[in-house]
């Protein structure tokens, strides 16, 4: 019996047999994430249902040493819950409890596989809400946004969710149940919560998140600005921020973009399809201050050449406006059989630069690159939609994501703001880190995660420490 | 040669190589916690300094890493201490892009300067410094948060990239100079708050804020510590959340002649509309045990500077628990224990003057209530022979394995701080 066989066994007997999937025909709905380029089908997937049962599968894993990759509901863009190699998967989903609610001291305690929208939906008869808001995040678990550290459309005003989590119950990758952090943000020597936070499920498993509950603002004001050129749309946002304003979003949204959610009978918003671009901003805060924000929002976006303003009157007209940008990469789906959404930031200011590059470089490979960004956060996601089965197509979109990762590079940007690094980034990793700068971060991993049993081979490039390697590995692969 | 007589000629050395102003024989004020240091150099730049940290490391020197040492007396006294490695002369912008909302300094520039230069572009610096002397460094290797944590966030919020030089003279980067990102392992979390024991900030770029258009701070008196809690509640549960709130003890407070009663300030920020409406609502809520009066500007200052400003007393320290239960703890401390308490934020800050021979007593008193109620700790403040008796962070906590672990990763001969953060690391 292998090692395998022998964990599958025990987990079936220790946790039941509904909770171990193992034929093929169940489990090849996890052979990827949301990034369809990699794929490889776990062994086995588990499904606890609780800290406990989370700590008796890690421990089974660990006494057979036998790599598992944790995950959460799947929508991860980095390929992160994607094993490299035989591997049993560990799926929090069952776990969805709300286990506290505490609204004087503002905080909820839940499970790591609740749906990020259905804290909000606990607490929003108090006026609270749980802020980080993933565009997936109808679908997406807490604890995937742990591991991540997912952003939103509502970071630029309020953080992503490392400052949005007080404290986390953790299996180790030994088995070991820990805690971190405090829900009064007490810290207690190094803090473990952040390093912990946008580890990519490497370090162990949240199990139990403790999150902090912000206030709903009483005014909020939603509006697009149609903008002839992508380019002012993007220096009417360097604008509002040079003025002080601090929108709770600023998005952008290309022409293709547009055409994309326009021609979709579900994400259709009423965009103006001539516009070559347009700015959602979104105010908030009190009743008392909100009108002069918005004025001074639309004057400066009128002086740098917006062609109109909507602003959303009802409900139902603001959730219209948010449903073309949260369902813009669903949109792309018409577009083409497959996409490949890029995930990279820039300094704000050099975003007009950076946008036109990348529609330069869509164009010098011949592809259709849809841009849609947290344009206040600088944080890009051009979007290029492909067909895997078009061999030739497939290495352009790979050159094309790499080409504009490197430019964003050079101008001091990043490789990811929001989607992480996971399988499908880690080699590029040593384009912007030193070998001692990655060394530092292996030294973290080693000391939670010794034996690198806990999903092996994400975020760092692979070669044991040699990241010279992986640099020239990642050249010899882009020179093919 | 004995080990003295190396240490020696090397310091030589490095004072032939970088000059008097890199080196010099210690003095009595270099003193960090009644531990006397031998030495003191003070690299003027990062290579200098790596130099220097790979040198103590490899002669089993144990430094103490100094920024505006206004913060010396945080920690447990060391427990071996050869030399200070200050970085008073690695100060300067190295980029500001106002636009970006980001500011990179050298870890040795002070919260005075950086504030400076961001007021002339209508911007704020996020550090919500005690002291203008304290230094992006210092402040961020101590980790903490000022006084507007409300509006600022958690001070380990605040650094977008860190450079560090570890004991081994490697220098590493984590993070970046953008507003969001999540590339790779969040290390600078792990240096914001270490005390200098993983490594020593060389560099860090900071997130800013625009500076609000409005100010008001309101003064508070009212008859009992619950009627300035009951008013806390009130306004957590409107969602008017101010950018600072301290209530005090009138000892603690600026002086109130005549008033015996429980002071306090609140900060509100923003628009002028919003604040001048807040500040209206708080009014309304406020029980009827408290009078509130809108302070004139200069005077609403002076408040939190006061406030801010260390005062050296026998005993002090910090408790942290829920905002819910923190009041709580203020009426539960000896009637001659003297606090502020920040109750949006959970945070009771202690002091007491006396004589030694009674610290002891109210030390054991005030720990007991804390160990009660679960409350985090801190003893910023001690005879040094209790220092010695407690460790100044209280209990173990159960990660200590794992960050005994991190500690050896970074640092492996302990030669960084040894002693003065958590006991056992």
């Amino acid at each position: 019996m292998s090692a395998f066989d022998a964990v599958i066994a025990t987990l079936k007997k220790q946790l039941g047999e509904a909770a171990v999937l193992s034929s093929p025909s169940e489990l090849i709905v996890y052979e990827c994430d949301a990034v369809t380029m990699h794929r490889r089908t776990p062994l086995a997937v588990v499904l606890p249902n609780s800290t406990g049962e989370v700590a008796v599968a890690v421990k089974a894993c660990h006494d057979h040493q036998v790599p598992f990759v944790p995950r959460g509901a799947g929508t991860g863009l980095s390929g992160g819950a994607v094993p490299i190699s035989d591997a049993i998967l560990i799926e929090t989903s069952r776990m969805r409890r709300v286990l506290e609610l505490d609204f004087e001291n503002r905080f909820a305690r839940v499970e790591a596989g609740l749906v990020n929208v259905e804290v909000s939906k606990a607490c929003e008869h108090a006026r609270l809400h749980y802020a980080p808001d993933p565009s997936s995040q109808t679908v997406c678990t807490v604890g995937g946004n742990v591991a991540e550290n997912s952003g939103g459309p509502h970071c630029l005003k309020y953080g992503a969710t490392t400052n949005h989590i007080l404290a986390l119950r953790v299996v180790l990758p030994n088995g070991e149940v820990i805690d971190l952090g405090r829900e009064d943000e007490w810290q207690h020597g190094y803090d473990l919560r952040g390093a912990f936070i946008g580890s990519e499920g490497t370090l162990g498993i949240a199990t139990e998140i403790t999150v902090r509950l912000v206030p709903t603002p009483p005014a909020i004001r939603t509006m697009l600005f149609p903008f002839p050129e992508l380019d002012a749309s993007c220096e009417a946002v360097g604008a509002i921020i040079r003025a002080g304003i601090v929108p709770a979003a600023l998005e952008i949204l290309d022409q293709n973009t547009i055409e994309a959610v326009e021609a979709s009978p579900h994400f259709r918003a009423g965009y103006p399809t001539d516009a070559a671009a347009v700015l959602l901003v979104e105010l908030d805060g009190l009743e008392a201050g909100i009108e002069s924000q918005v004025e001074s929002v639309t004057s400066l976006c009128r002086s740098h050449g917006a062609l109109e303003v909507h602003r959303a009157q009802t409900a139902q007209e603001r959730a219209a406006l948010w449903r073309g940008r949260k369902g813009a990469f669903g949109a792309m789906g018409r577009l083409a059989p497959d996409l490949f959404v890029q995930d990279v930031v820039v300094p704000r200011t050099r975003l007009p630069e950076i946008i036109r590059d990348v529609v330069d470089i869509g164009a010098q490979f011949g592809l259709r690159v849809s841009n849609v960004f947290h344009a206040g956060d600088g944080n890009l996601h051009p979007n290029i939609t492909y067909d895997r089965r078009d061999e030739d197509e497939v290495a352009r979109v790979r050159k094309a994501g790499s080409a504009i990762i490197r430019r964003c590079l050079e101008v001091g940007g990043t490789l990811s703001g929001e989607h992480g690094i996971g399988l499908d980034k880690a080699e590029y990793m040593s384009l912007l880190f030193t070998s001692d700068d990655l060394e530092s971060m292996a030294r973290l991993r080693e000391v939670f995660n010794p034996g690198e049993l806990c999903n092996p081979g994400k975020i760092l490039p692979s070669g044991g420490g040699c990241f010279d390697r992986a640099h020239a590995r990642l050249a010899a692969q882009e020179k093919a | 040669m004995t080990t003295r007589e190396t240490t020696v000629r090397k310091l030589e050395q490095l004072l032939a190589r970088f000059g008097a102003e890199a080196v010099r024989d210690a003095r009595d004020e270099d003193a960090v916690l009644g531990a006397r240091p031998g030495w003191v150099l003070s690299p003027a730049d990062e290579v200098m300094l790596q130099e220097m940290l790979r040198w103590a490391d490899e002669s089993g020197q144990a430094i103490a890493p100094v920024g505006g040492r206004t913060q010396l007396d945080v920690g447990n006294a060391p427990e071996r201490l050869d030399g200070l490695v200050s970085l008073e002369r690695m100060s300067g912008i190295v980029d500001y892009p106002a636009g970006d909302l980001t500011i990179t300094v050298l870890a040795g520039t002070s919260a005075g300067e950086i504030a400076r230069a961001t007021a002339d572009q209508g911007q704020w610096s996020p550090l919500d410094a005690h002291d203008e002397l304290a230094t992006a460094g210092g402040l961020l290797a101590v980790g903490h948060s000022g006084m507007w944590r409300p509006h600022f966030g958690e001070l380990r919020d605040q650094a977008l990239e860190t450079r560090v030089v570890h004991s081994d003279g490697r220098v590493t980067r984590s993070g970046a100079r953008v507003v969001k990102n999540v590339t790779g392992y969040d290390l600078n979390k792990l240096f914001v708050g270490s005390l200098g024991t993983l490594g020593v900030l060389s560099q860090v770029c900071l997130r800013l804020k625009p500076k609000p258009e409005a100010a008001v701070t309101l003064h508070i008196e009212c008859g009992r510590v619950d009627d300035a809690i009951e008013l806390a509640s009130g306004l957590r549960r409107a969602g008017l959340d101010p950018a600072g709130m301290v209530f005090a003890t009138p000892d603690q407070a600026m002086p109130s002649p005549g008033s015996e009663r429980v002071v306090g300030v609140i900060e509100l920020l923003g628009s002028g509309p919003d604040v001048s409406w807040v500040a209206s609502r708080i009014e309304e809520l406020a029980p009827s045990g408290c009078a509130i009066e809108r302070l004139e500007p200069e005077v609403g200052s002076g408040w939190w500077q006061w406030l801010r400003k260390a005062r050296a007393t026998t005993l002090s320290g910090l408790l942290g628990l829920r905002p819910d239960a923190i009041g709580a703890l203020a009426s539960k401390l000896p009637s001659d224990v003297a606090w502020t308490l920040r109750p949006f934020e959970g945070r009771l800050e202690w002091s007491w003057d006396g004589a030694d021979s009674e610290a002891n007593d109210i030390l054991d008193a005030v720990r007991a209530i804390a160990t009660e109620h679960g409350a985090g700790w801190l003893l910023r403040s001690a005879p040094l022979d209790l220092r010695g008796r407690n460790d100044v962070f209280g209990e173990r906590p159960a990660t200590i394995e794992l960050q005994r672990r991190l500690r050896e990763a970074f640092d492996p001969n302990r030669n960084l701080n040894p002693g003065r953060f958590l006991r056992g690391l």
